[in-house]
């Protein structure tokens, strides 16, 4: 268990910056996801840490260990694969025993270790089945627990969740938080999947073409977006063109509505809202932001509802609510129905 | 409702069937000559049989070029399995793993003795083992090694094609975790790659014992009085004298070979494969 420290670290393939002088602190016992569109260097940055990629230029820490020059068999890294890459010719326990053998650990050593990391994983009964027999929620769970024998500095997890269907990816990922949680073991996991980013995150690193856009919680990413990437990475988001008319902290979108904001600076030309900020009524409310607007599209998702509310101006606001809070303000969730959508200055923030 | 199958249909299949019964035909109908013939009791090779005996197998065995052809044919066909397999199994896993200027041109190089023929090998190799001789004195034709090293050239390609075809079937995914683990390059290779192109290992060494067991024209070149193989026995027994007991030898010999396909294929589907 260690801290991690990333230093001027650059990749570069022929003209493509893979992964652009990125700096990251690690702190030690944390869960920091690695988030991004399909190459923008999450994958590489990784690799790099791992070993299996040999950056350009750049300093690479475990507790203060400098491993930037070693090979990846002494790294002391638990890594974790999207395709689990368990050895299909070893039974479980060998499997699990890989890097202890490697270590010329005592064979009354080995049992107990491998014992107890099946046993984290809740898998201590399928010793001696081999990977083939197992679901692919249990074979990953045997890869969680094959990294944690080697009581590795860090935990590296590349797209863990991914190869599992729907179901069993929720199941995998509220135990891969308990155990960490448990562990308390600083975990690095690199995912294109926000939803699972911000369940399993402490931190996250929003990436993109090679370069960090932001770091952060899930809930400054969410409310404090640095950039138009992250605002629209991270959850729904309407954006609204238009410019800061000067003093009065008010922003007017291109269509002339009129937007009141908690921020007054100049250069800002976008301006967004979430679509959970937002609240529908009959009648006028007190908020700052209040206008009329009709239904022109309301989809059901079983627990919610999006809604699309048009206003005259031509401004659009996507809405997300629940059907219990649109019955209770006697709303018609319906094509055509007029009301108010609302929402106060902190929920407009400036882009 | 279901209708039955038009006449066309039925000519069709009758067609398809036909040409594979008579495609099988050709390829096993030398098979079971050599097997018909080999048990014959006519003093010479010829056809309609007069009877039929076992004695050819016994007179086999009676004919001391064959037993010791078959026991050379053995040995160097073992010895040529090995070194052709130490050879080729680091060669495969850096053909497959490592991207190098020239690696379209080595897998050219290995793969090639497959392109000339095999007789010109042979000759090739008479003449530079010929002036080995001169040059340093040592028995080159007509020795164990030189027979091996002759062969080795022909299990080469073989080896190599079917290696390299196993390894990138493997994902290297796997050998990363291990390294991961805490595996040296070395230990990755014993403990994981190797254990995994297990099939591929038994399909190659397989073949090149059955590549090196009957190869006739190489080994004629490389044979010394009293150092024949098993073919080239054959062959000489069958210059002065034509009768069924060059049949029953060459059921032997044919039946060693079914046996080393019928166990690799056990391990590796060969059809696949090659």
């Amino acid at each position: 268990m260690a801290a991690v420290t990333i230093q001027n670290l650059q990749k570069v393939y022929g003209d493509f910056v893979a992964v652009e002088d990125m700096n990251l602190e690690v702190r030690d016992g944390e869960f920091l996801i690695l988030l991004g569109p399909s190459g923008c260097g999450k994958t590489t940055t990784l690799r790099m840490l791992a070993g299996f990629i040999e950056q350009n230029t750049g300093k690479l820490e475990i507790g203060g260990r400098d491993i930037t020059a070693d090979p990846p068999y002494r790294r002391n890294i638990g890594l974790v694969f999207q395709n689990y890459a368990l050895f299909p010719h070893l039974d479980i326990f060998e499997n699990v025993a890989f890097g202890l053998r490697r270590r010329k650990l005592p064979e009354d050593d080995i049992k107990t270790r491998v014992s107890e990391a099946l046993e984290l994983v809740r898998l201590g009964h399928l010793e001696d089945r081999y990977p083939k027999q197992l679901s692919g929620g249990q074979q990953q769970r045997v890869a969680i627990a094959r990294a944690l024998a080697i009581r590795p500095d860090i935990l590296l997890l590349d797209e863990p969740l991914s190869n599992l269907d729907a179901k069993l990816r929720l199941q995998v990922r509220d135990e891969l938080r308990a155990l960490q949680q448990a562990l308390k073991i600083t975990t690095i996991m690199v995912t294109h999947d926000q939803d699972e980013a911000m369940y399993v995150g402490d931190r996250l690193v929003v990436m993109q073409a090679g370069k960090i856009q932001q770091i952060g919680t899930p809930m400054e990413l969410y409310n404090h977006p640095a950039n138009r990437f992250v605002a629209s990475f991270i959850g729904r988001t309407n954006f609204l063109a238009g410019a800061i008319s000067a003093g009065d902290k008010a922003f007017v979108t291109n269509s002339g509505l009129t937007i009141e904001t908690e921020q007054a600076e100049c250069n800002h030309s976008e301006l967004m809202v979430r679509p959970e900020m937002i609240e529908l009524s009959a009648t006028k409310t007190a908020d700052a932001n209040c206008f009329e607007a009709e239904i022109t599209r309301s989809v059901f998702l079983g627990g919610n509802l999006e809604i699309l509310a048009t206003l005259a101006t031509g401004d659009a606001f996507t809405v997300v609510t629940t059907i219990k809070s649109l019955t209770g303000a006697g709303l018609p969730a319906e094509v055509g129905s007029r009301l108010y959508v609302s929402f106060n200055r902190q929920s407009a923030v400036l882009m | 409702m279901v209708q039955g199958k038009t006449l066309a249909e039925h000519l069709g299949r009758l067609a398809v069937n036909l040409i594979n019964g008579v495609g099988l035909g050709i390829c096993v109908l030398p098979l079971i000559l050599i097997f018909w013939l080999s048990v014959i009791s006519n003093s010479v090779l010829s056809l309609p049989a007069e009877g039929y005996t076992l004695d050819w197998f016994s007179e086999v065995w009676r004919q001391p070029q064959f037993i010791d052809g078959f026991y050379l044919s053995a040995m160097v066909a073992v010895g040529a399995t090995i070194i052709g397999m130490i050879v080729t199994i680091p060669a495969a896993i850096v053909l497959v793993r490592k991207r190098f200027i020239g690696r379209g041109a080595i897998m050219q190089l290995l793969m090639s003795p497959l392109i000339v023929p095999a007789i010109v090998i042979g000759a090739s190799l008479y003449m530079t083992l010929v002036e080995l001789e001169v040059r340093t004195g040592l028995p080159a034709t007509g020795s164990l090694t030189g027979f091996i090293a002759g062969h080795v050239l022909l299990t080469i390609p073989w080896c190599v094609r079917l290696l390299t075809a196993n390894l990138a079937g493997l994902n290297e995914v796997v050998e990363e975790a291990a390294a991961s683990l805490g595996a040296s390059p070395f230990a990755v290779i014993w403990k994981v790659t190797l254990p995994l192109i297990r099939p591929g290992i038994m399909a190659a060494a397989i073949f090149s014992f059955v590549v090196s067991f009957g190869n006739l024209e190489v080994s004629m070149f490389l044979s010394t009085p009293g150092q024949l193989t098993l073919p080239v026995a054959i062959l000489q027994y069958l210059q002065w004298k034509i009768d069924p007991t060059i049949a029953a030898a060459s059921v032997m010999q044919v039946t060693i070979i079914g046996l080393a396909l019928i166990i690799t294929n056990r391990f590796v589907n060969l059809s696949r494969m090659v």
